[in-house]
């Protein structure tokens, strides 16, 4: 096995780039940010795509 | 660039970034990570570098028209200073539309009616439909099932998702030697594993080792009780 093939960059994710993201994502998908918030906590967002994003983002929107 | 203090936090990520690109170049022609720090500073997250933040990132495959999507979110054990995965998803799309065939999804956090790590299939399922009328349930979209996957400790992998791809044949291997590098980072994540457990059930470990023939001695006066008496 050959290493180094691929590179990992480093960054920051700011609070407005990720909510804007986020917005993105649910304009898209036609839902409300506070439903999501409140489908996101009582685990009952059944999209893939949304189930996701809340995975990913969910506690750094809700300061958890 | 992040700031002085998220560097010790993305340290920690970095190995686990290259243990990653080891296994996607197996399958990724050109596999390219960001290690990030998340908002408000204490997680960070290892994902595709496609541009997205807030969606799994999308990583191109062997094969054209199928497309691996994952993401990591992990932060530090403040006891050990140990890398901890909080939330992950790894999943099987397809291209154009997007549309997820199959995601095994992890929460650390996840409620007590819902397991750990669940397997999602997203895909057509008649005979699901008929198990589900056959209990007297409605009908609804297999995607809502949440197969359990492991629990916290033994659920399944990058190495398992990228062995079912290759075995499955959907998608072409970069290179002939795919089955050593898997089983090799394999073998290296349940010795991590069987370390982070024995530091949970270290009674069970200390039996075992005396099964086996070690002499084992327990730390010195104050130290933990075992609750079965070993």
């Amino acid at each position: 096995m050959t290493r180094g093939h691929g590179r990992v960059q480093r960054r920051v994710i700011t609070p407005g780039e990720l909510r804007a993201d986020v917005e993105r994502v649910l304009a898209e998908e036609g839902m409300p940010f506070d439903r999501f918030v409140e489908l996101g906590q009582a685990d009952e967002l059944h999209n893939p795509r949304l189930r996701d994003l809340w995975l990913l983002a969910g506690a750094s929107l809700i300061g958890a | 660039m992040p700031k002085a203090g998220a560097e010790a936090l993305l340290d920690a990520g970095d190995p686990f970034a290259r243990d990653l690109l080891d296994v996607l170049q197996l399958i990724c022609p050109a596999p390219s990570l960001v290690n990030g720090e998340l908002p408000p500073g204490d997680r960070a997250i290892l994902r595709p570098d496609d541009g997205s933040t807030a969606e799994p990132g999308i990583m191109r495959t062997t094969t054209s028209g199928i497309d691996l999507r994952f993401f990591f979110k992990y932060d530090v054990d403040p006891e050990g200073g140990y890398l901890r995965i909080q939330t992950s998803t790894i999943g099987l799309s397809l291209t154009p539309s997007g549309r997820c065939l199959l995601r095994v999804e992890y929460d650390r956090e996840k409620g007590p009616d819902q397991p750990d790590a669940h397997v999602h299939v997203d895909a057509d399922g008649a005979l699901w439909g008929k198990a589900l009328t056959l209990s007297g349930q409605p009908l609804r979209p297999l995607h809502t099932l949440h197969i359990p996957a492991g629990g916290r400790r033994f659920r399944p992998t990058m190495e398992d998702f990228v062995e079912f791809l290759l075995r499955g044949r959907f998608v072409t291997p970069t290179s002939d030697g795919w089955r050593d590098v898997l089983r090799a980072k394999r073998r290296e994540w349940e010795e991590r594993q069987a370390r982070a457990a024995a530091r949970r059930h270290e009674f069970a470990v200390a039996d075992t080792l005396r099964g086996l023939g070690w002499t084992i001695h327990p730390p010195p006066e104050g130290g933990p009780v075992d609750p079965d008496g070993r």
